[in-house]
């Protein structure tokens, strides 16, 4: 399993290498969206990470050679949900990083957003799209699964809207939250991400060993 | 002698194809050559082997064991080359086999390197500045460093040149002689076969048309060629595949003794190579009249 994730990242060495690059680039990509620019990086430089992954076991046809490695199904599924949270807990403290150095420097303003929580709720964020999009991946593909990727990206997108509009009102179970402290909602927030991770896994597991190659 | 690998009326259907039925099986330390036209089904049913597909009927067997219930205990102990690298282009071939080396519980170091240096493959470069024929040499190198005991082989040696192609197969032979592991090697270039093949299977449209030990092969066929009187005096039902022309004809027959007692000196007997039995046997008895 531990193989599977240096492979994942060892592919993934242009994505390793110039991170700071995209990094920076995102900072001024979402220098406007406030609290939620740490959020924002950490999302879109870990999901250039899922989706290159798959494009890359797509140009050499690495589902037949995984699969006629003796490698179990469940160790090549879980290799890519836990090599993506490798990526990004590496890439969540580089985030607020960068962001800190940027506003010092007085280049952007991201005060609040450069805090580490922010970052890990990236992670967080990444982990549920990537929840989505995986099994949809291991069921069909890299190429098939692209389409359906768009959709997964739109739809996460007008849900966030729709949760931020409906938070900007500050209805009863964002009050009941705050009641609650930061640290149990954290802890919450975690768990939930676990179990939407995990229930993905299997999911992905089930449909990956239905297929053939 | 329980054989190293077993098929028994394995199926596979397609829309538009189907492999029907097929069935063979392989001694352990013996070459198989499995032959066929593009599109036989050689690459279904070596997809079948290695698991990559589903049989709708039949069982396969690899070292007496189901090979799907027992995947990776068999996996461990085959080597594969396919027709095409499955490899990183990104990673260099000292990162590539550190990721792959740790999966296998016989992984053995020192002969990867002994391969590697006789192959002559570079570690530091980048797998993506190999040609066809180091790729195939790589998969070659680590299809052998994790003492295998079957290798199997889809047309490794096809998209070759010459050279690389006969390195190719000196070295496969020299490694089954040393280690006495067996192989099944499709290829659809017979010439490879008829120099390291102990056994031959032809598949033709998913069916199998024989499989039987390349040297009874070669006794029982021979190749023809006569006067066309000759074939309308009780020849025909020894024709396996025909040619005629308007001068005569040529052809494959069986049961080559008892041809040679049936037309003496009035035809000329040669011993066919693979390609000749292939071709014959997949033309049939239909008349195509070549070079009327």
């Amino acid at each position: 399993m531990i193989t599977l994730v240096l492979k994942e990242l060892l592919v993934q060495k242009m994505m390793v290498g110039p991170v700071l690059l995209y990094i920076l680039v995102f900072s001024f990509a979402f220098r406007n969206t406030g609290d939620a620019q740490a959020v924002a990086i950490v999302t879109a430089v870990g999901y250039m990470f899922v989706m290159l992954c798959g494009a890359w076991d797509e140009k050499v046809n690495a589902d037949r050679l995984w699969n006629s490695l003796p490698v179990p199904k469940w160790q090549i599924v879980g290799a890519r949900y836990l090599a993506l949270l490798v990526y990004t807990v590496l890439v969540a403290p580089l985030t607020t990083a960068v962001l800190a150095l940027l506003t010092s420097a007085g280049i952007i303003k991201a005060a609040g957003a450069a805090s580490l929580v922010n970052a890990l709720a990236g992670v967080g964020a990444v982990m549920v799209l990537a929840s989505l999009f995986l099994p949809l991946y291991f069921a069909f593909g890299y190429t098939k699964s692209r389409v359906l990727n768009m959709l997964v990206f739109v739809g996460s997108f007008s849900l966030s809207t729709i949760v931020s509009s409906s938070v900007s009102k500050q209805p009863a179970w964002i009050a009941a939250l705050d009641r609650l402290g930061g640290a149990v909602v954290a802890v919450g927030a975690v768990g939930l991400v676990a179990v939407i991770a995990v229930l993905s896994f299997f999911v992905s597991l089930k449909l990956y060993s239905r297929r053939e190659f | 002698m329980k054989p190293i690998l077993e098929l028994k009326n394995v199926t596979k259907r397609y829309t538009g194809f189907t492999l029907d039925r097929v069935s063979f099986a392989l001694e352990p330390g013996y070459i198989m050559g499995f032959i066929g036209p593009n599109g036989a089904g050689k690459t279904t049913t070596i997809k079948l082997i290695m698991n990559l597909i589903r049989p709708d009927e039949g069982e396969i067997k690899i070292f007496g064991l189901d090979h799907r219930r027992h995947e990776q205990e068999i996996k461990q102990r085959i080597g594969f080359v396919y027709d095409e690298s499955n490899f990183y282009d990104t990673l260099t071939t000292t990162e590539m086999t550190k990721v792959i080396a740790p999966l296998y519980k016989n992984w053995d170091w020192a002969a990867y390197r002994k391969y590697t240096e006789k192959l002559a493959l570079p570690d530091r470069k980048k797998l993506s500045q190999f040609s066809r024929g180091m790729k195939m040499k790589y998969a070659l190198a680590l299809a052998l460093s994790h003492r295998a005991e079957l290798l199997v082989m889809d047309e490794p040696t096809s998209g070759l040149d010459p050279v690389v192609r006969s390195e190719f197969l000196d070295i496969l032979r020299d490694v089954i002689q040393d280690e006495r592991c067996s192989v099944l090697l499709s290829s659809h270039i017979t010439s490879d076969l008829d120099q390291i093949a102990d056994y031959v299977t032809l598949i033709n449209g998913g069916r199998i048309v024989f499989s039987e030990s390349k040297e009874e092969l070669l006794e029982e066929y021979a190749l023809i060629k006569g006067e066309k009187s000759l074939l309308d005096s009780g020849l025909r039902e020894y024709v396996v595949g025909l040619k005629e022309s308007r001068f005569g004809f040529e052809g494959l027959v069986t049961n080559r003794a008892e041809v040679q007692r049936f037309v003496g000196s009035r035809a000329v007997l040669e011993r066919p190579n693979l390609e000749e039995i292939m071709l014959y046997c997949l033309r049939g008895n239909g008349n195509d009249h070549a070079g009327a």
